[in-house]
């Protein structure tokens, strides 16, 4: 029983799930799933365009990403973000690379996780960067910093806008005014 | 072994028989002997479980839903405001698939504050996830208890389940109870495994949100999944039927109901009486028959419309009402029957509330009536809803029209 009501489902998914229904610009800001390796005719790759915020480092061998397959229990494979969540933002941090230090104050206060590392190599292990440690090597701040940061095995940080909610804590704490709050609508102008 | 206990005491051993790993519950009347039962056995060393002194009913089912994203196999009790107190994290174990049991001891809800049995509590709560069945007596209510974590965990269903005993009828009178050995029930039910649930070499999320886009896929599946859950009963029963001896007749019980005239639709403990009634009529010469409804959830809409569409006249009778429109069970009766076409006439008796007795005689002229509709060939002087012990559905009234 369950297995016929499963592939009359899968039937309505092809339908519903079209790429417009996929909210957009979603897929296409710097940093999200969904631009490439797939053919747009595959269900499996529309429920794929749909799910945001599987950051580069974060797309590892995901057993399903079509809602149909997964959506039996809310126990789900950990690194896997349903649901973009960052609709009420009304203002968006914007990082200036140039006067960043990497000194990583905003990735550590950022409550919702959402300033994330671009490595140089997006195959390196998660481990590698877990693992890192305060090295004490002096930063342009004072304060110690991270030995990935030193070594620099990562090019620079940015910001999660399918989840960061705007609130402002990123450009407060950083040091070198390379985070500026903009905005939505000038955001969207641009 | 055969013992003399309490609805509270079987459901107990019961819950004893399935090993379950981690209990938590908060004392209420008429629940209470339950978790003093289980508590005293895990205190003996009689059963290995963690034993949770929670502060609350929200939390007891709080701490068994974290307990079963462990993968521990667990159990909680409550009743009546208890059972409203918790209605929030029903949800979340439902929504969670986490297949929890639950004795639920049937109590009035308040105001005015009543200890008292009936269904208002549990019948309340039927949307909110979970499978609910009712037991008639000690013996089933500790079956149940076996049975329900055979089906809540089966995979296709893992769905948390309440097992249903009327307050005081059941849960605090004595009657003789097949108590199985540890081995039988061993043999009957399997430790608990689950991929739903944390794990160190396989991190996982739960308990995730899912907006617009998604959350119809979660409620599709948690509605067919239930409604698989009917198929499962009748397997365990089969299987119960084997280990244990004892069988079970599926979601409803229809007793008499084949050539029946009259169908007297009920759940719970007053289905004995129901069905001593159906057999003094029968002996009348009256063809009156009794349907019992033993889960609420999954419905059995077919079978309950099959039961009945051959009847004259349906009486539904049942220990709840919801203000302004009419009692649950006869709503989701009428629904049954209206999808099988059938255009039996039903009536409602809201009865039994906050522990009012339903006494032989009532049940007498609840049959009675529906003899006078089934006779007449229509409803007169039979309101669709009466109150037991209010409304006058006797023959005397019957040429008001």
């Amino acid at each position: 029983m369950a297995g016929k009501s499963n592939s009359k489902l899968r039937e309505n998914a092809g339908v519903l799930m079209t790429c417009e229904e996929a909210g957009g610009s979603a897929g296409n800001e710097p940093g999200f799933a969904g631009e490439g390796g797939t053919t747009q005719n595959a269900p499996a790759a529309r429920c794929e365009r749909r799910i945001p915020a599987l950051r580069g480092e974060l797309r590892i061998d995901l057993p399903s990403l079509d809602p149909v397959e997964y959506a039996r229990s809310t126990c789900y494979q950990a690194g896997h973000l349903v649901t973009k969540n960052a609709g009420w933002r009304s203002v968006r941090p914007v990082l200036n690379l140039e006067a960043c230090t990497k000194c990583l104050q905003c990735y550590l206060y950022c409550p919702d996780g959402t300033v994330y590392k671009v490595r140089l190599n997006p195959e390196a292990s998660l481990d590698a960067v877990a693992s890192s440690k305060p090295s004490g090597v002096a930063s342009p701040c004072g304060e110690p910093c991270f030995e990935g940061a030193a070594a620099g095995d990562f090019l620079h940080l940015a910001i999660d806008y399918d989840f960061c909610k705007g609130c402002g804590i990123c450009a407060r704490i950083c040091k070198f005014d390379a985070i500026t709050m903009i905005p939505e609508s000038e955001a969207h102008a641009r | 072994m055969r013992r003399f206990l309490s609805g509270d005491e079987a459901l107990a051993e019961g819950v004893r028989l399935a090993r379950p790993q981690v209990i938590s519950a908060y004392p209420i009347t008429p629940q209470t002997v339950v978790v003093e039962r289980l508590s005293e056995m895990v205190e003996s060393g009689g059963l290995a479980a963690e034993y949770v002194h929670v502060e609350s009913e929200h939390s007891a089912l709080s701490c068994a839903l974290g307990a079963s994203a462990t993968g521990a196999r667990t159990f909680t009790a409550t009743s009546s405001q208890g059972l409203l107190y918790m209605a929030e994290v029903l949800t979340y174990a439902a929504g969670g698939r986490f297949p929890i049991v639950m004795m639920n001891a049937n109590r009035a809800t308040a105001l005015p504050w009543n200890i008292y049995g009936d269904q208002r509590d549990s019948l309340a709560l039927l949307d909110h996830g979970w499978i609910q069945a009712y037991a008639e007596n000690n013996q089933e209510a500790l079956d149940l208890a076996l049975m329900a974590y055979a089906v809540a965990e089966d995979p296709a269903v893992m769905t948390p389940f309440m097992v249903n005993l009327d307050g005081f009828a059941l849960t605090h009178t004595y009657e003789t109870v097949d108590v199985p050995e540890p081995e039988q029930a061993d043999a009957f039910l399997p430790p608990y495994e689950t991929g739903n649930r944390f794990d160190f070499d396989q991190p996982k999320n739960i308990g995730y949100s899912a907006g617009p886009e998604f959350n119809r896929y979660f409620k599709y599946w948690a509605h067919n999944d239930m409604l698989a859950a009917s198929e499962v009963v009748e397997k365990v029963e089969a299987r119960f039927a084997e280990v244990f001896g004892r069988s079970y007749p599926g979601l409803v019980e229809e007793y008499r109901t084949e050539d029946a005239e009259l169908v007297l639709v009920t759940l719970g403990s007053i289905a004995g009486l129901a069905k001593e009634t159906a057999d003094r009529l029968r002996a009348e010469g009256v063809a009156a028959g009794v349907l019992r409804i033993r889960y609420m959830r999954p419905f059995p809409a077919e079978r309950i419309a099959c039961a009945l569409s051959g009847a004259r006249a349906v009486g539904v009778l049942e220990k709840d009402v919801s203000f302004g429109a009419e009692g649950t069970v006869f709503t989701n009766v009428n629904s049954a029957l209206q999808q099988a076409g059938s255009t039996v006439s039903t009536f409602n008796f809201i009865g039994g509330l906050g522990g009012d007795d339903i006494s032989s005689q009532q049940m007498d002229d609840i049959f009675a009536a529906l003899l006078r509709v089934a006779r007449l060939e229509g409803g007169r002087g039979l309101r669709r809803v009466s109150f037991l012990g209010v409304d006058d559905f006797s023959a005397a009234s019957d040429g008001e029209e």
